[in-house]
Order: C-alpha cells, then sequence, then structure tokens
C-alpha cells in the first residue's frame, strides 16, 4: 500500500515542485533543492561524459541537471521532468520544444540547419536566440548554460497573435 | 518514512522522511473528500480535444473527462489531414495517445457518437458540469465561380487527402487523375500536399506509409504530367510553410517553373522589410523557380508551374462530355491580379487588372480555406472569423458579448479559426484548460447551484442517451481496430494498411472480443 501513497505523493510533487521556489527540501529521487534551484543528480563515477546546465522554467524557477554528454536538450528535459513538449519525438517536425540559449552558448553551435530553421518559423515567440530543444546534442563546451523555456502564460488573444496558416 | 508539508488549503507541497505512511493516506483521504466531483465533457479527439484534456487533467486530477468523438477512432486530423509522407509529423499521434493510455479511468473516449444525430447536445450539457467543444471546422470554401458546381472534375483538396488517408467519410469520392493537366487552387500546406503526392508517383517511400493501397494505386496509375498551382497573391503572400516549399522544389524528377517571372521582380527594399520566415519564402521561389521553358518541360520529368497573382473567374468545359449529358472541366479563366494596400486594414490586397489568360486542365482541386458551419443550434457561430464567439475558451452568447454561457468552452480551431498547427493548438487548449480550472476553483460547477441539471451522470449517462443498438467505440476498440491495421499493413510491407468500410471496423471489435 504504502508504494500507492508514495506514488501519490510523488505525482503530487511533480506537479507542485515547479512552485517551489524557497529554500526547500525535496528528497526524492536523487532530487534536492536549495535555494530556489531544483537539483537533480546522478550517481556518477565519471564526470567525463556528463555536463551540468540549468533550465529556466515557464514560472521562472530553475532546474539544474546533470546529463549525458551526446543527449540532447529535450531528453535532457523529460529525463528531469522539465516541462517541455516535444510533440513529435525529437524528428523535427513540431517545433514545440522551442527553447531559448544564451547568446554566447548560440554562437559556438553550428548554425541550425535548413530543417530546424523552417519548424523554428512556425514556433511561438521566436527570438534571435531561439533553437529547438532537439536538435542540440550536449557537449561538454555546454557546461553551465542556462536553457530558458518560452513563458506558457501567452494570452493569444491579448496579444493578437495569429497563429501561422496550416 | 517520509514527511509530509501540507499547506492551509491541504494540497501537498512536498515529501521528507519522518511522518508514516498512516498519515500520509489521513492527508491524502483530506484532499480528496474536499473536492467535489467534476464531469468534463470534451466534443472531439483531434490534437484539441486531446491536449485540452490532458491540460485540465493536470490542472484537476479528479476531473471525470469523457471524450465524444464522431469518428470510430481518434486524432482527427493527425490521422486524416497529416499526409502520408510526413510520417514524421504524425508521431505527434504517439503524443497524443498517451493521453487516452496513461489515464485510463480519468480521461474515456467514446468513439462513433454524432452529437445532434446520436445525441442531442442539450443532454450533453445537461449530464456534465462543463463542456468542451474541440471538433475543428469542416466547411471547404468555395471559389464562387461560373462553372464550378456544374462540371465534373472539380475537388476540394482536403478530400483527396482524407480519401488516401483512409478517412471514412471520404471513402465514396472518385477522383479522375486520367489527364495530363491538373490545377490546384490555393496557397496553403494543403495544396502543395495535393501536388506532392501526386509528383511521387511510384514512390516506394509512399508506398511504405499508412496511405491505402486503393489510392497509391490510382496516384500510380495516374496520367498526371503538369500540375499548376494558382493563387491570388504573390510569392510573398503565400501560406505555404518553408518546410513544405523547400521538400516540393527539391523533389527528384520535377521540373519546377514559374509562369510569369515577373511576379518575382520584388525590390531588396521590400524585401528588407520581411519577417524572417517570409526572406526564407522568397529566397526559395527565387533559387529553384525558372521561367516555363517549352523544351525542358518534356524532358520526361513532371512538372510543377507556380502561377501567382492569378484568380481563376471561369471554369469551362468541353470536350469528354458525360453520358449524362454533364461537361467536364477542361480550361480555367484566370484574371491577372495586383496588390494594394487596402485602407482598412493596411493589409496587402489582390485586385483584378482586366487583363485574362486561359489554361488548359481537366482537374482541379480547391483549397484555399475553409468556412464554418453551425452545428449545434444553441451555440453560437462567427462565420466572419470561422470560429465560435469566446474569451479565452469561454463560449460567449454572441460576438461582441459580454456574457458567458455557463459551462461551455471552446478549443482548436472552433476557438481562434482555422489555421494553426500542433504548437498552437498546444498553447490554444492550454488556455482553454486554465479557464476551466479558474472556474473550477471558483465553484462554478456546484452541481447544486444549477437547479433542474444532474450533473453527476457524467461519463455513464451517454450509453443510456444512445439508442439501445448503438454501436459506441471505446479506447481498448480503437486498439484492436489498429492492431488490425497494422497486421495488414505488415502483410504488404507497409506501415498500417488501413480499414475503410465501417462494418469490418464492427466485425473485427466484435470478433476479438468474443
Amino acid at each position: 500500500m504504502s508504494q500507492v501513497f508514495k506514488q501519490v505523493c510523488f505525482n503530487n510533487i511533480k506537479r507542485f515542485n515547479s512552485t517551489l521556489c524557497n529554500s526547500s527540501f525535496v528528497n526524492n529521487k536523487n532530487k534536492f533543492i536549495s535555494d530556489g534551484i531544483i537539483y537533480r543528480q546522478f550517481s556518477s563515477s565519471n564526470n567525463d561524459d556528463k555536463v551540468t546546465f540549468t533550465f529556466i522554467n515557464k514560472d521562472g524557477s530553475k532546474t539544474k541537471v546533470t546529463e549525458e554528454v551526446g543527449k540532447n536538450i529535450l531528453e535532457a528535459a523529460h529525463d528531469n521532468d522539465v516541462d517541455l513538449e516535444g510533440a513529435c519525438e525529437c524528428s523535427c517536425a513540431c517545433s514545440t520544444c522551442h527553447v531559448y540559449l544564451e547568446p554566447k552558448i548560440y554562437n559556438i553551435l553550428p548554425e541550425p540547419t535548413d530543417e530546424e530553421n523552417d519548424m523554428l518559423d512556425l514556433a511561438f515567440q521566436l527570438k534571435e536566440n531561439s533553437r529547438l530543444g532537439c536538435q542540440i546534442k550536449l557537449t561538454k563546451e555546454l557546461e553551465g548554460m542556462e536553457v530558458t523555456l518560452p513563458s506558457a502564460s501567452r494570452n493569444m488573444t491579448v496579444d493578437g497573435y495569429k497563429p501561422p496558416k496550416h | 518514512m517520509f514527511n509530509v508539508l501540507i499547506n492551509k488549503s491541504s494540497k501537498f507541497v512536498g515529501v521528507d522522511s519522518s511522518i508514516n505512511s498512516k498519515t500520509i493516506r489521513l492527508f491524502c483521504s483530506i484532499n480528496q473528500v474536499k473536492k467535489a466531483s467534476f464531469n468534463l465533457c470534451i466534443i472531439g479527439s483531434g490534437p484539441a480535444g486531446l491536449y485540452t484534456a490532458a491540460k485540465v487533467h493536470r490542472q484537476i486530477p479528479h476531473a471525470n473527462i469523457t471524450i465524444l468523438e464522431k469518428l470510430p477512432y481518434p486524432f482527427g486530423l493527425v490521422r486524416s489531414g497529416i499526409s502520408p509522407d510526413h510520417q514524421n509529423e504524425k508521431k505527434v499521434k504517439n503524443t497524443l495517445e498517451k493521453v487516452l493510455l496513461e489515464h485510463p479511468h480519468q480521461i474515456q473516449f467514446i468513439g462513433n457518437v454524432d452529437i445532434e444525430k446520436d445525441i442531442k447536445f442539450e443532454y450533453i450539457q445537461n449530464n456534465f458540469h462543463a463542456v468542451v467543444l474541440a471538433c475543428g471546422i469542416e466547411g471547404d470554401k468555395k471559389l464562387g465561380i461560373p462553372g464550378e458546381s456544374t462540371l465534373k472534375n472539380v475537388y476540394f483538396a482536403r478530400e483527396f487527402i482524407g480519401w488516401l488517408n483512409g478517412n471514412l467519410k471520404d471513402q465514396h469520392k472518385q477522383f479522375d487523375l486520367s489527364n495530363e493537366n491538373l490545377a490546384i487552387v490555393g496557397q496553403g500546406n494543403v495544396a502543395l500536399d495535393v501536388a506532392r503526392l501526386l509528383l511521387k508517383k511510384n514512390s516506394d517511400e509512399l508506398k511504405k506509409t499508412d496511405i491505402t493501397s486503393t489510392s497509391f494505386d490510382k496516384i500510380n496509375k495516374s496520367n498526371v504530367k503538369n500540375i499548376h498551382i494558382i493563387g491570388r497573391r504573390g510569392p510573398l503572400e503565400v501560406s505555404f510553410t518553408n518546410k513544405e516549399i523547400r521538400e516540393i522544389l527539391n523533389l527528384p524528377n520535377v521540373n519546377t517553373f514559374i509562369n510569369d517571372i515577373s511576379t518575382l521582380d520584388v525590390s531588396e527594399e521590400e524585401i528588407s522589410k520581411l519577417e524572417r520566415a517570409k526572406k526564407r519564402t522568397f529566397e526559395l521561389f527565387k533559387q529553384h523557380l525558372k521561367p516555363f521553358d517549352k523544351e525542358i518541360s518534356e524532358n520526361g520529368n513532371m512538372n510543377l508551374i507556380f502561377h501567382f497573382l492569378r484568380s481563376p473567374v471561369e471554369l469551362m468545359g468541353g470536350n469528354g462530355d458525360g453520358e449524362d449529358g454533364s461537361m467536364t472541366l477542361s480550361k480555367i479563366k484566370l484574371e491577372k491580379n495586383k496588390l494594394i494596400i487596402d485602407e482598412k486594414t493596411q493589409q496587402k490586397k489582390a485586385i483584378g487588372s482586366g487583363e485574362f489568360e486561359i489554361i488548359e486542365c481537366s482537374s482541379l482541386f480547391r483549397s484555399i480555406g475553409y468556412t464554418g458551419t453551425k452545428q449545434f443550434p444553441t451555440v453560437p457561430f462567427d462565420f466572419n472569423s470561422v470560429s465560435i464567439p469566446n474569451r479565452y475558451g469561454k463560449v460567449l452568447e454572441e460576438t461582441k458579448s459580454d456574457k458567458f454561457i455557463d459551462g461551455l468552452y471552446v478549443s482548436g480551431w472552433l476557438k481562434g479559426g482555422p489555421s494553426g498547427s500542433i504548437p498552437n493548438i498546444s498553447a490554444n487548449s492550454e488556455e482553454t484548460a486554465s479557464m476551466i480550472h479558474q472556474d473550477y476553483e471558483a465553484n462554478q460547477f456546484n452541481s447544486n447551484n444549477n437547479t433542474g441539471k444532474n450533473c453527476d451522470g457524467g461519463h455513464n449517462s451517454i450509453t443510456s442517451l444512445l439508442q439501445p443498438n448503438h454501436k459506441i467505440i471505446n479506447f481498448n476498440d480503437y486498439k484492436k481496430i489498429e492492431s488490425e491495421e497494422v497486421k495488414r499493413g505488415k502483410e504488404k510491407g507497409k506501415l498500417l494498411e488501413k480499414i475503410i468500410v465501417f462494418d469490418e471496423l464492427k466485425n473485427i471489435i466484435n470478433s476479438s472480443s468474443s
């Protein structure tokens, strides 16, 4: 039985962890919080093939993650319960994994391909530093970067936003 | 074991490790008791319906959500509207399916229920605390020109895409692809889908998708050689997206032409003012479109010819008259357009110049947008914006009214008009879900407030509202259909062989359940 309740609790935590900004304590699945940042730790003996970076969530809270080199940003988000969508399963066909990168990081990455640019054309709130999370592989160079998720609280009617034609 | 931190409204905010599991159980049950039951009905199981369900579930985890669908299967245009050669886009289906798989008790699918025909809309409203309309926009816009409704071989592009995607209601359609010249009117992605599929004749890649075998054979046997894409606006105003333009212009063994090269004359200054996506669109046209050349057009490749700034003004009939005396399309009369700035909207607008030209063509597909239909007598519809009047997803009594219709919401194309793909629908549904959550928190759905309305029926009331012998299709039934489609596909070396006869679907469901 207690397993079930653990799950209930965990689900609740998952839902509320994005609102946890004060210094707090979640101790679950290698996760703890300090100074308003949710940390994820993975037991690893060798840090050479890991990179640590931070997601800035839709509500402004931060999630610090440590992930294997070679994974992409979208996979890293999903591994760590970061609310980045990715509806087309990393096949560069939907632009729901759109993120913003810091200019210094944006500049060291290879240029987006035509295919990625075509999808970025359709992304919400496109900026100069926009990229698709699924197209960016983690490398050691990206250590310490901040990846910002576009804000969810977009009010389409008020902004007068017109979606691109289907 | 755990330490549970609970704030004043008895919501969990975290766990650490010293209170035992009994305490947790106690808090859990307090949490449960305080929540009023909430029955939500979503009409439509396409991306808008399923995204709304997922997002409501996330905010109101104990909501009982019933999703009603007219067709026997879920996923809307993801199943029937995305072209079969775009399997990457169709992967969105897996994401949508998770909504139904992961919450089988909270979110339930009921297919083959047509509102108004099988159940009156007001009965649904009476049995649920809230209803979300997410059933999209169905009507196709007509050109409104002479010959359009009298001549044979004039079709809607969307029906063609539905037909080759195995959509049940499009299966009776016949498309004549036996002539050399075919025209598509419209400058959106659906127009390019039709063209691209015809250009992919004999493609092994297409054969292995979920395209129906009947339609694949038909495309393979087509005699179409010249595909004309006609639109009233110029290259800077098209609604094609760059991914689709790039794909079609790079197809092997296709000559890509422009009928009137002067339509690509745009000043540097004008280009510099364009937004990023439009700039890239223009570059693609400039790079790939060559003036029409008769000699090259005879080199054995198929020809794709873009006609910008042209409006069809008349369809003409001629040869190949049918036995029933009806005439078949043979020519299209086009008027050249020029662009002016509309004083009211400050947008570019195409107007006729009085100059005409005629092109030969024996089949025509219209893909110029959608018109709405008023599907439910008690729900307002704004035919100008092709959507249901609403504010942030909550339905208004009429356009420009300040009064809401209680408990009625809208998501997807019905909410913002018929455009926008997955990212837009996701955000659009999120907004509606937030409105529902807000109203729920404000106790607007308390059954006691609505006298004469018993909203406790919810999901269970659906079967009692239907005729006794009505066949409903639940999610497990759909999975049976799908596994049969996969099985038949495997036998033919393709992804899926869709089942296109309703009685066959029924038999599959019945035979595997016995």
